[in-house]
């Protein structure tokens, strides 16, 4: 295990522009993580009560201006910042812990089990990520478990698909036969030594699902469907503030779109940025 | 060589020929050096194991080398005309129409979207004024004279076998009558049989309508039947040249010799099969003096150190060996 | 999209294809199905309220399958064997609200404008991806590439709401070149062929309704097409790429053809990975568009599912999903047919 992480750290030494693009992704993401984790010291104010004056522009006060119901812009979007961190976090594990153990059996098992848990991944795996989503969160009603449980279960597919793949191409390596040789089981098989070779791609699949959590996430609060208000989310504020467009309050919706995407941005390049590192042959092109 | 080829006018005239490949490990000097001449109506062949360079010498001639790779030094002249001048734009018309060349795998040199017959079509109107029936004749006719029935004439590549494929490279390199024909290792990917056939058609082709033709394979046998004059190359340069009687006889450099001795000879009954030891050279950095001297045995002091320059004897022959 | 050897016939590709599609719509109805079920409490009382009458909740039970006629519940496994019934024979149930219209009527009627959005920010996505992803491979390597290859990265993860709100900012309120929101001025009305106004109008003639349909077009399209263009870019180029390393590019080079020539061939090769692939691009693209809707008030599927949601609609929802479903299926069996047709070695 050691062994697998040396050489995906080794791999991490500069190589072309994989790492630059990684270096940027990670000083964005860490920004954001940052600034939400932080939130309580770099705002005075609550984001759930009135702050200031109603849709006041940018100030010295309200570095990011005030909602409609006088909430700081700015304080919503750090806080913000914690709610679709946590929701993302949250639903990242839960697919991941569903994924890829069901990942690895299916494709260790292979045969007809094999067949019919790919059938049942690969139809969820076409359908809109989005609309699932929305359909389970408006089933589910509001909340913080069951929107990160809402989106976990469109992107299972996703870390199903991955651990599954590399599940076969690795079965059939010699030092897996070596190892069965020697009378392991199954399972020690499984986790001890498939699991760690797929550590490189595994770290690519993640970002980049992130970064499509993310935007799922912003989706359904955008629709309404994520937290409930007045708690501060992204999505939602830029639902709120859309009304007051034509009237010139740009501020409403620029700096919690701005968010969304750095977030996404910064996870997108972090994945790309190690995609390149991690496949030899891509870095060619 | 015999005295009417010496008349013979030379038409491509390669000289100092350096091309190189840079690499993550290193700069790959694939032709390093090489001097060699091509007279109208010849038939040139030339030999080597892989990464000897001869493929890359016939692309060279073509400039298709693709970047990073690059001619360094040197100079070709083919018919008068200085090719690494040439601008792009008139490198490109020679193509085609003075030089024609034969790809080694005939399952990925043809368009898979493209009838066959529109191949041959297409280059004959973009180097001629045939409007379009006249090339849908003309090409009938190519494919009829390679072995290749009208009946296929709208078939996709897809459909052909190998040697078929391979037949209508052959029909596409001639179409428009080239100077020179480069056919690098055009039976390497085929089975034994069709690469026979395949040779004896470029062959009686070639004797048909008096072209020039550089093959260019690693099959030492395959080239001393049929062609009239060899190069043996050996990493990048050009070890030895002459004839076929001349080299076939009495082969000088002992590359060439273990290399004749190795091939499998079904007239010489009762002859040892034996092989050259030793590993490939890694062009990136060979070996120092002669390429040859780790795997000859008639290695002297001289060879590991020093180069050997060409020699040209009397006879026309040339060898780059310390023995001579 | 597997590999087809010309052993197969292009027959028997077709029947295996389209009977693949089954098994697709199957999950992803059970899926639906379960979801449904998992809402807590009871989804009756919540639409009815609290005080309406016994037999008014146990009509509305038996409407939604939950009990049989005599008003027994239905185990689950009965409950979903009605709901397969139904779906096939195109029942969908009724909305839970206002008019209590059949779910199938009301999507239909929403479903067009959606489609319309779709093909058009379809057809923006492919100029602008295909544009990008070509230049991209031509000039390998160079900046060009760089920055081009920076933007499709980045591009798909340009929130869509936002990016369309950007462009109302700029385009509709300050410059005041296009409409804000909306389909068509309000007043006009387009004559019903097909429901795609643009196509509609230009078939009945109405020139106003037209130019509208148009500059209404315009934004929401671009939002759509822009943040799904960056996938297209990185498709071409990699097709492109594939395809100018192959020896039969390095043969007609050999011949001499010109090098537009070499590029048209070698386009036509690399196009047919990329269809493929476009098939899968359909869900993006109805994700896509479900939030370019509710960014432009654009009366369709988005739209409609927003409002319905609020409301707690669930047969609505229920049908709305199935209906994608279907949709995505059927989308992907016509590339799949398609790519059959284009690639000759296939077809022969």
């Amino acid at each position: 295990m050691a062994l697998e992480f040396s050489k995906l750290l080794s791999r991490l030494v500069p190589r072309g522009q994989g790492f630059g693009v990684l270096a940027a992704g990670s000083i964005v993401v860490t920004l954001v993580i940052i600034l939400a984790l932080f939130a309580p010291y770099l705002t005075p104010y609550d984001p759930t009560s009135t702050a200031g004056p109603s849709l006041h522009p940018p100030s010295t006060e309200h570095p990011m201006g005030t909602n409609r119901l006088g909430y700081d812009v700015y304080s919503r979007v750090l806080y913000g910042g914690r709610t679709i961190l946590i929701v993302v976090i949250l639903s990242t594990l839960i697919s991941m812990i569903a994924g890829i153990p069901l990942g690895l059996f299916s494709g260790y098992r292979g045969g007809a089990v094999d067949r019919s848990i790919s059938v049942v991944m690969d139809s969820i795996y076409v359908f809109p990520g989005l609309i699932l989503a929305i359909a389970m969160a408006a089933a589910l009603g509001p909340g913080i478990a069951n929107t990160a449980l809402s989106i976990a279960i469109v992107y299972i597919p996703t870390y199903f698909k991955m651990a599954r793949g590399q599940t076969l191409s690795m079965k059939e390596q010699t030092f897996v036969e070596a190892v069965r040789a020697l009378g392991a089981k199954s399972s020690t098989l499984m986790f001890t030594h498939i699991l760690p070779n797929i550590l490189p791609t595994l770290t690519v699949v993640f970002s980049l699902n992130v970064a499509d959590a993310v935007l799922t996430e912003a989706g359904l609060s955008f629709f309404g469907l994520s937290v409930p208000a007045p708690t501060p989310d992204w999505g939602y504020d830029l639902r709120a503030g859309q009304p007051f467009l034509p009237s010139g309050y740009w501020w409403l919706i620029t700096f919690p779109g701005l968010m969304i995407i750095a977030l996404a941005i910064g996870f997108s390049l972090i994945g790309e940025g190690l995609n390149e590192l991690t496949s030899p042959w891509t870095a060619k092109r | 060589m015999d005295s009417e080829e010496i008349k013979s006018e030379t038409i491509l005239e390669i000289e100092g020929l350096k091309t190189y490949y840079p690499t993550s490990r290193g700069m790959v000097k694939a032709v390093d050096d090489v001097t060699l001449n091509v007279h109208r109506s010849e038939f040139l062949g030339v030999v080597g194991e892989s990464g000897s360079g001869k493929s890359t010498l016939g692309f060279s001639v073509l400039r298709l080398i693709p970047p990073p790779g690059r001619i360094l030094d040197g100079s070709i002249q083919f018919e008068g005309i200085d090719i690494l001048r040439l601008s792009n734009e008139e490198m490109r018309r020679l193509r085609g129409r003075k030089f024609g060349m034969i790809f080694q795998d005939p399952m990925t040199s043809l368009d898979p979207l493209l009838r066959i017959g529109e191949h041959i079509i297409e280059t004959l109107c973009l180097h001629s004024d045939m409007s379009k029936k006249e090339a849908k004749t003309r090409a009938t006719e190519l494919l009829d004279l390679v072995g290749i029935g009208s009946e296929r004439f709208d078939d996709y590549p897809h459909q052909f076998s190998g040697g078929m494929r391979q037949r209508v490279m052959i029909a596409l390199a001639i179409c428009l009558d080239p100077s020179l024909v480069i056919a690098d290792e055009p039976t390497t990917a085929l089975d034994v049989i069709v690469q026979a056939r395949i040779l004896d058609l470029i062959s009686s082709l070639r004797k048909k309508y008096g072209l020039t033709l550089m093959l260019i394979s690693h099959d030492l046998a395959a080239v001393i039947e049929r062609c009239d004059t060899l190069a043996v190359m050996y990493a990048g340069q050009i070890v030895e040249y002459g004839t076929r009687r001349q080299i076939g006889k009495e082969p000088l450099h002992p590359y060439t010799q273990g290399l004749l001795k190795s091939t499998p000879n079904v007239r010489l009954v009762g002859a040892k099969a034996s092989f050259i030891t030793g590993p490939v050279p890694d062009m990136t950095q060979p070996p120092l003096g002669c390429r040859f001297h780790p795997r000859c045995p008639h290695a002297m002091e001289a060879c590991r150190t020093t180069e050997p320059t060409v020699r040209r004897l009397d006879d026309n022959r040339v060898v780059r060996c310390h023995l001579y | 999209m597997c590999e087809i050897g010309n052993l197969v016939s292009l027959r028997t590709f077709i029947v295996t294809r389209t009977l693949l599609t089954i098994p697709t719509i199957l999950v992803l109805l059970t899926l639906v199905f379960l979801i449904m079920r998992v809402m807590p409490g009871d989804p009756v009382l919540s639409i009815v309220g609290m005080h309406a009458s016994e037999e008014h909740i146990l009509e509305l039970r038996r409407e939604l399958g939950l009990v049989d006629e005599s008003g027994n519940p239905r185990p689950l496994y009965l409950q979903f064997l009605n709901y397969l019934i139904n779906v096939f024979r195109g029942d969908l149930g009724r909305s839970l609200i206002w008019g209590r219209r059949p779910v199938l009527v009301e999507v239909l009627d929403h479903l067009p404008a959606t489609i319309e959005l779709t093909i058009w920010g379809f057809l923006v996505s492919i100029a602008i991806g295909l544009l990008a992803g070509v230049l991209s491979a031509h000039k390998r390597g160079t900046v060009v590439d760089q920055s081009l290859r920076f933007y499709s990265i980045v591009s798909y993860a340009l929130f869509i709401p936002w990016v369309g709100m950007l462009l109302q900012m700029l385009f509709a309120v300050e410059l005041g070149l296009l409409p804000v929101a909306g389909r068509i001025e309000s007043g006009l009305y387009v004559e019903h062929v097909t429901g795609l106004y643009l196509l509609d109008s230009l078939i009945t003639s109405d020139w106003r309704a037209f130019y509208s349909s148009l500059h209404h077009l315009v934004l929401p399209s671009v939002t759509l097409g822009i943040v799904i263009s960056g996938i297209f870019s990185r498709l071409s180029r990699n097709s492109m790429l594939e395809v100018m390393s192959q020896d039969f590019i390095t043969a007609a080079r050999a011949r001499g053809l010109p090098e537009r020539v070499i590029l048209k061939h070698a386009l036509k090769n690399a196009f047919i990975p990329i269809l493929t692939m476009m098939g899968l691009q359909f869900a993006l693209l109805l994700t896509g568009a479900i939030l370019t809707e509710t960014t432009f008030s654009w009366p369709g599927m988005g739209s409609f599912l927003l409002e319905r949601i609020s409301y707690r609609d669930y047969t609505t929802l229920q049908g709305s999903v199935v209906i994608f479903a279907v949709m995505i299926s059927l989308v992907s069996l016509i590339v799949d047919l398609v790519y059959a047709y284009v690639d000759p070695r296939i077809r022969f």
